[in-house]
C-alpha cells in the first residue's frame, strides 16, 4: 500500500512539471489591517477550480493561460472580491478583502459563496468562525475559543470545571493544541473554565478531528490549530475589555507601514478583588496571559514572524468536603518562523519552537492528599514545503524534530496528623529525555472534476526511555462530488503518539501526569476510518454534514487498580496498558450568513476500553464516553446595535465506577470497619445528564470620546440560565446517623450573570 | 449602569462561582446479582469458625450482621474420615454494638491435616480446601514503638515488630495484638467510643490491615510497622503475635487492604475483588494459620 502511494505520487509529480500553465499566486489580506486571511477561498470562475489560502494567507493557483481569468475570492465575514485579470504569464496577486460590517447590509454573490466544505478532499475539519467566538454567550464576561470548540460535533466537553475536550473517543492527551505551531499542553485558565487564548489576539481557529493531513502527527484524536494575529500593518489600534474576571488589553500597529507590524495582548485576572468580600482567605485565584507577535516582510519572497505566549494560573480553593486544592500551572511558548517563496509554486516555512509547560497541584480530598508535578519542555525545529505543480496537485512535504524533556512526579498519602505533608522538590525530579522525528509527504490531487483525493504518508521515529519506535502512517481522504453542493467523502488515517498523559479515573481534579514512551510504555496507535455526506443548501448559505467514524486505539495507558504513588515510585511500573475503540455518527447543520448564524450539532458515539488488568479483563465504557451530545448555538442580529446569542447543550452523564454490592468482612473491629465493595464492572454508572442554556445580549456602538471615534460594546449574559445543578462528581459516604450508605453529588456552577465592557479605537 | 447594581452583580457572580453545591442524591445502581461471603481461618487446637453472610446491593438498608447472616446453611468441615458439622452461633460484639453471627464446629483443628469446607445453601454448593501442613511459626525478636511513621497510609504512630522469617518456604504474615479496651478507648480511625463497652474492659483482637510476604527476604529478619486500631495511654499492655497464614488468606486480605485504601483515597483507582477459592459466586477464603509465641508490648505513650 505504502509503496504504491509513494510511487504514484512521484510519477504524478514528474508528469505535471511538463504541463503548460500559468501560476497565479499571492496573499489574501484584510483590507484595513493587512492581516492575513487564513482559509480564504480563491476560485477560478472559468474552470470552477480553486484553492484556499494557507496559514499565512498565501495561495498558489495554476490555470490555463487565457486572455481573461475571473477570480472569485471569498472569506467568511468579508465582502466577496471578484477580479478579472489578464493571465498570459505567471502573476503575483495580493487581494484585499473588506470586512462585511454586520450582515444586515450584506450583499452576497450567492453562486460565489464558499463551497469548499463540500468540494475539498478533506473531512473532519472545522474552521471556527471568529465571529462566532466573538458573539456567542460568554462565561463571566469572558469569550472563549474552547467553549465554542466544545459545541462542535464529535467534540465532547470535559467535566464542568475541568474543561478540556474529548474528540471521537480520544482522551484529553490525544488532542494537539497549537498556538502558532507551538504545543500548548494545558490550554486552560481558572480550573479550566475557559482557555488561555485571548480572543482579541486570535486570527484563525481550526479543528481537525479525522482525515488528518500528513503534516500533522503525534496525537491520535485531534489537532486544534490556533493562529495569532500578525498585527495591524496600517495603523495603531487599541482594544480591550473589562469583565467580571479579568481585564484585557491589546495593542497593535505597524512597525514599518505595510511591511512590518506587531501585536501585544495581555490579560490579567482581578478575581481576588471580587472574592475578598465573599470568601475565605484560603480561596484565591489569579491568572494572566500575554501574547506578543511581530512580523517583518524582508522582500517579496521572505517573511519572518516571531511570536511569544505566556500564561499562568495560581489558585487555592477551599470549598466542599472534596474540593480543596492549590495549583500553579502555566505554559510558555516562543516561535520563530521564516516563510520563503521559491518562485511562485513552492512555499516554504521553517520554524523553531520552544515551549515549557508545568503543572503543580496539591489536592486534599476525604482526608487524603495528592501532590503532583508534571512538566514538559520541548525544543522543536521543522520545515514544510508546499509545491503547487499544476492545477490538479498540491504537494506538501517536510520534516519535524522535537527534543522533549519531561519531569513527572507524584505523591499521594493520607493527611498526616502532625507535621507537614510530603512536598515535591521540582529540582530533584528525575527527568526523562526523548527525541521525536517525523517526515511526511502528501498530495492533494483533483483526479477529475468530481473526484479528488488527498493522500500521503508520515514516518515518525521516536527514541527515549531505553527504546526506539518507528512507524508508517498512511493517510488518505477521497471525495466524490455528486453535484456542486453535494459530495461523499471517506478517509483512513493511522496515527502514533509518543507522549501520554495518564488520567486518574477517580479524582475529580485534573491530575493527569505526562510521560513519554519508554521500553515499558509503548506508543499509542490509532486507526480511524470515516465516511461522510456533505451537502450545502440555499446557495451554500447552509452547510450540512453527516459523518460516521470508527476508530481503534492501541497501547492506551491507565493506572493499575489500587496503584498508589509515593515519592520514589517508578511511574512506569504502576501503569497498565490496553486498547480502546470508538464509533459514532456526527451531524452538523451550520448557517454562516444572514442575521441569524449558528449551528446545530448532534453526536451519537460509543467509546470503550479493554485492559487485561482492569475490570477483570472485560471491556468497559471509557470515563469520557457520552452516548448523546447535542448542542445548539446561534446568534441573531436584532438591530444595527443589538445582538442576541444563546447556546444550549445536552450531554449524557459521564461514566463512573459505582460499587454494586456491599460485603461485610468481620475482622474483629480492627483498624477499618469491615465493609467492602463488590464492583460488577468499571464505569458502570452514569452521572445525571448535563444540560445548560447560556444567553447574552450585546450592544455595540461607535461613539465619540474627546472628539475621537471609538467602538464600545456592552455584553450582558447569563451562564446556565435556569441554574441547573449539573453533576460535577459523585462520592460515596455513610450517613453518620442512619449508618446507611449514600451518594452525594457535588455541583459547581449555578446561574452566573455577567456583564462586560469592550472597547476598540 | 448603576454602580451599586453592578457591584452586587459582580460579587454575586463571583461568589456563585466559588461556592459549589453538594446534596444527597438517589442513584439507581445497575442490577446486582448477590453473592455470598465465606470467611474461615483455621487454627490448630482451636474450634473452626465460618462466617457465612450474604452480600447486598450497595444502597441496601440491611447493614447489621443479623440481616446479613445466612441462617439455614448446611456447613461441614471434613478431614479424612472426620466430619465436623458446624452450627450457627452468635456473640455480642461490644465494639460493633451488635450480635455477630458465625457457624461454629466442635472438633479442634490439628496440625498436618488437610481440611475441606463444604457449604450447602439451598441449591448452591461451595467448597474449598486448606491445609495445616506447610505452616510454620515465626519468631518475634523484638518490638518497639514510633510516634511518627510514614507509609502508604500517611504519617501515623506505629508498633514495630522485628521477627524472623521461616527459611526455605514461601511465607505470608499478619499482625495480631490482643489487649483490653475500656470506655475511654476510641477507634483510631473514627474517634468514636462504642456505647456498648460498659464499665468493664473488653478483650479485643487487633489485626493488621496489611499482610506481608517474605519475597526477597527468605530467612531474614523482617520489620513491620503497624498502626494501632485503638487509642491507648502510657502503660497500656498488649500481646503481639505474628500469624503465619496461607496464600489464599494473604491474597484475600491483600485485596481488602488495597481496596480499603482506594475507598478512602480518591487518588487511587478502585480495586475489584477477584474470584478466589470459591469461584465467582462467593467471596472469601478458607485458610489456615499458626501463630508465633506472644510478645508482651507496653505502649510508652
Amino acid at each position: 500500500m505504502i509503496k504504491y502511494l509513494l510511487a504514484g505520487m512521484m510519477i504524478l509529480s514528474a508528469n505535471l512539471l511538463y504541463a503548460q500553465k500559468i501560476t497565479i499566486s499571492g496573499y489574501v489580506k484584510d483590507a484595513a489591517s493587512k492581516e492575513a486571511l487564513i482559509g480564504a477561498s480563491v476560485v477560478n470562475a472559468n474552470t470552477k477550480s480553486g484553492t484556499s489560502t494557507n496559514q499565512y494567507g498565501f495561495f498558489s493557483l495554476t490555470a490555463n493561460a487565457a486572455d481573461t481569468i475571473e477570480l472569485i475570492i471569498s472569506y467568511q465575514g468579508y465582502k466577496i472580491n471578484a477580479k478579472k485579470i489578464a493571465a498570459k504569464n505567471d502573476i503575483q496577486l495580493n487581494v484585499l478583502l473588506e470586512n462585511n460590517t454586520g450582515s444586515l447590509g450584506e450583499v452576497v454573490v450567492s453562486s460565489a459563496r464558499n463551497n469548499r466544505n463540500v468540494q475539498k478532499a478533506q473531512m473532519g475539519v472545522i474552521d471556527v468562525p471568529l465571529k462566532a467566538i466573538k458573539s456567542f454567550p460568554v462565561l463571566m464576561g469572558e469569550r472563549d475559543v474552547l467553549k465554542i470548540i466544545q459545541l462542535l460535533p464529535g467534540v465532547q466537553a470535559g467535566q464542568e470545571g475541568t474543561a478540556g475536550f474529548y474528540v471521537r473517543g480520544g482522551n484529553l492527551d490525544q488532542n494537539l493544541v497549537q498556538l502558532d505551531e507551538a504545543t500548548v499542553y494545558n490550554p486552560n485558565h481558572l480550573f479550566g473554565l475557559f482557555s488561555t487564548f485571548n480572543v482579541n489576539s486570535i486570527n484563525h481557529v481550526q479543528l481537525i478531528k479525522g482525515g488528518f493531513p500528513a503534516e500533522y502527527g503525534g496525537r491520535l484524536s485531534s489537532i486544534l490549530n490556533i493562529t495569532m494575529k500578525e498585527g495591524n500593518k496600517t495603523k495603531y489600534q487599541t482594544e480591550g475589555g473589562i469583565g467580571l474576571l479579568s481585564t484585557n488589553l491589546t495593542f497593535q500597529g505597524p512597525i514599518q507601514k505595510n511591511k512590518s507590524s506587531f501585536i501585544i495582548s495581555a490579560r490579567k485576572s482581578h478575581i481576588n478583588l471580587l472574592l475578598q468580600p465573599a470568601s475565605s482567605k484560603s480561596t484565591s485565584y489569579s491568572f494572566y496571559d500575554i501574547n506578543a507577535k511581530m512580523n517583518y516582510e524582508l522582500g517579496k519572497k521572505d517573511h519572518i514572524f516571531m511570536s511569544f505566549f505566556k500564561g499562568n494560573d495560581n489558585a487555592g480553593y477551599t470549598g466542599a468536603n472534596s474540593l480543596n486544592y492549590a495549583t500553579d500551572f502555566g505554559n510558555t511558548t516562543g516561535t520563530f518562523r521564516w516563510n520563503h517563496l521559491f518562485g511562485s509554486k513552492i512555499f516554504s516555512n521553517t520554524s523553531f519552537i520552544y515551549n515549557d509547560y508545568h503543572l503543580g497541584l496539591g489536592s486534599t480530598q476525604n482526608n487524603y492528599y495528592e501532590v503532583l508535578y508534571t512538566g514538559i519542555k520541548d525544543i522543536n525545529a521543522k520545515t514544510d514545503f508546499t509545491f503547487t505543480p499544476g492545477e490538479k496537485h498540491k504537494i506538501k512535504a517536510g520534516f519535524t524534530y522535537t527534543y522533549h524533556t519531561l519531569y513527572p512526579s507524584s505523591v499521594s498519602s493520607k493527611v498526616p496528623r502532625r507535621g507537614n505533608q510530603i512536598t515535591i522538590n521540582k529540582d530533584s525530579i528525575a527527568t526523562r529525555f526523548s527525541n521525536e522525528l517525523a517526515f511526511y509527504l502528501s498530495d492533494d490531487y483533483d483526479i477529475s472534476k468530481t473526484i479528488s483525493v488527498n493522500y500521503g504518508i508520515r514516518i515518525p521515529y521516536f527514541t527515549g526511555g531505553g527504546a526506539s519506535y518507528g512507524g508508517i502512517e498512511p493517510r488518505i481522504t477521497t471525495k466524490v462530488s455528486l453535484n456542486p453542493t453535494t459530495s461523499i467523502k471517506a478517509s483512513w488515517t493511522l496515527m502514533n503518539q509518543f507522549l501520554h498523559a495518564v488520567p486518574n479515573s477517580t479524582a475529580s481534579l485534573p491530575t493527569d501526569t505526562w510521560l513519554s514512551s519508554s521500553s515499558l510504555i509503548k506508543p499509542q496507535k490509532s486507526s480511524q476510518v470515516a465516511l461522510g455526506l456533505f451537502k450545502n443548501f440555499n446557495d451554500n448559505a447552509i452547510e450540512t454534514s453527516v459523518e460516521a467514524y470508527y476508530k481503534t486505539m492501541d497501547n492506551q495507558v491507565l493506572f493499575k487498580e489500587g496503584a498508589q504513588v509515593v515519592l520514589n515510585t517508578n511511574l512506569d511500573s504502576i501503569l497498565t496498558f490496553g486498547k480502546g475503540n470508538s464509533y459514532g455518527v456526527e451531524l452538523l447543520i451550520r448557517k454562516n450568513v444572514g442575521r441569524l448564524t449558528g449551528w446545530l450539532s448532534y453526536t451519537w458515539s460509543k467509546t470503550t476500553q479493554q485492559f487485561a488488568e482492569l475490570n477483570r479483563g472485560a471491556s468497559f465504557p471509557a470515563a469520557f464516553d457520552r452516548r448523546h451530545n447535542f448542542s445548539l448555538a446561534g446568534s441573531y442580529e436584532l438591530s444595527k446595535h443589538w445582538t442576541f446569542s444563546a447556546d444550549f447543550v445536552f450531554y449524557t452523564g459521564r461514566a463512573f465506577t459505582l460499587p454494586t454490592g456491599r460485603i461485610t468482612v468481620p475482622v474483629n473491629a480492627s483498624l477499618y470497619d469491615g465493609v467492602y465493595y463488590d464492583y460488577s464492572s468499571r464505569n458502570n454508572a452514569r452521572l445525571k445528564s448535563y444540560h445548560r442554556l447560556d444567553v447574552s445580549f450585546s450592544n455595540k456602538k461607535t461613539v465619540k470620546l474627546w472628539g475621537k471615534k471609538y467602538e464600545r460594546e456592552w455584553v450582558f449574559g447569563a451562564y446556565n440560565l435556569y441554574s441547573r445543578l449539573n453533576p460535577y462528581f459523585v462520592y460515596l459516604t455513610t450517613n453518620a446517623d442512619t449508618k446507611q450508605p449514600e451518594a452525594r453529588q457535588v455541583s459547581l456552577l449555578p446561574i452566573i450573570p455577567s456583564v462586560s465592557f469592550n472597547f476598540k479605537f | 449602569m448603576n454602580k451599586f447594581i453592578y457591584s452586587i452583580l459582580i460579587i454575586t457572580a463571583a461568589s456563585l462561582l466559588f461556592l459549589s453545591c453538594e446534596k444527597v442524591i438517589t442513584i439507581t445502581p445497575p442490577p446486582y446479582v448477590g453473592k455470598v461471603s465465606i470467611q474461615s481461618m483455621l487454627e490448630p487446637d482451636s474450634i473452626p469458625i465460618v462466617y457465612f453472610n450474604k452480600t447486598v446491593p450497595y444502597f441496601d438498608s440491611k447493614i447489621n450482621f443479623a440481616d446479613l447472616v445466612i441462617r439455614n446453611a448446611n456447613i461441614k468441615i471434613t478431614s479424612g474420615t472426620t466430619i465436623d458439622v458446624l452450627q450457627l452461633d452468635s456473640v455480642f460484639d461490644k465494639v460493633y454494638c451488635e450480635y455477630n453471627y458465625y457457624y461454629k464446629g466442635t472438633v479442634p483443628i490439628q496440625m498436618n491435616k488437610t481440611y475441606t469446607l463444604t457449604i450447602l445453601n439451598g441449591s448452591d454448593t461451595y467448597t474449598a480446601s486448606c491445609s495445616t501442613n506447610s505452616l510454620s511459626k515465626s519468631t518475634i525478636d523484638s518490638t518497639a514503638y514510633t510516634a511518627n511513621y510514614k507509609d502508604l497510609y500517611g504519617e501515623h504512630e506505629g508498633v514495630i515488630i522485628y521477627f524472623r522469617d521461616v527459611p526455605a518456604q514461601e511465607n505470608y504474615y499478619r499482625y495480631e495484638m490482643d489487649r483490653f479496651i475500656d470506655t475511654a478507648t476510641k477507634k483510631a480511625e473514627v474517634k468514636i467510643v462504642s456505647p456498648c463497652l460498659g464499665r468493664d474492659s473488653v478483650q479485643v483482637q487487633e489485626l493488621g490491615r496489611s499482610v506481608f510476604n517474605d519475597v526477597g527476604q527468605d530467612g531474614q529478619q523482617l520489620k513491620i510497622v503497624i498502626e494501632p486500631a485503638y487509642s491507648h495511654s502510657p502503660g497500656t499492655k498488649g500481646y503481639i503475635r505474628i500469624q503465619s497464614i496461607d496464600k489464599n488468606a494473604y491474597d484475600f486480605f491483600d485485596q481488602l487492604d488495597k481496596q480499603k485504601l482506594s475507598q478512602f483515597n480518591p487518588f487511587i483507582e478502585p480495586v475489584f475483588l477477584r474470584d478466589g477459592q470459591f469461584g465467582s459466586k462467593a467471596i472469601g477464603y478458607f485458610s489456615a494459620m499458626v501463630k508465633s509465641n506472644a510478645a508482651a508490648f507496653i505502649y510508652p505513650e
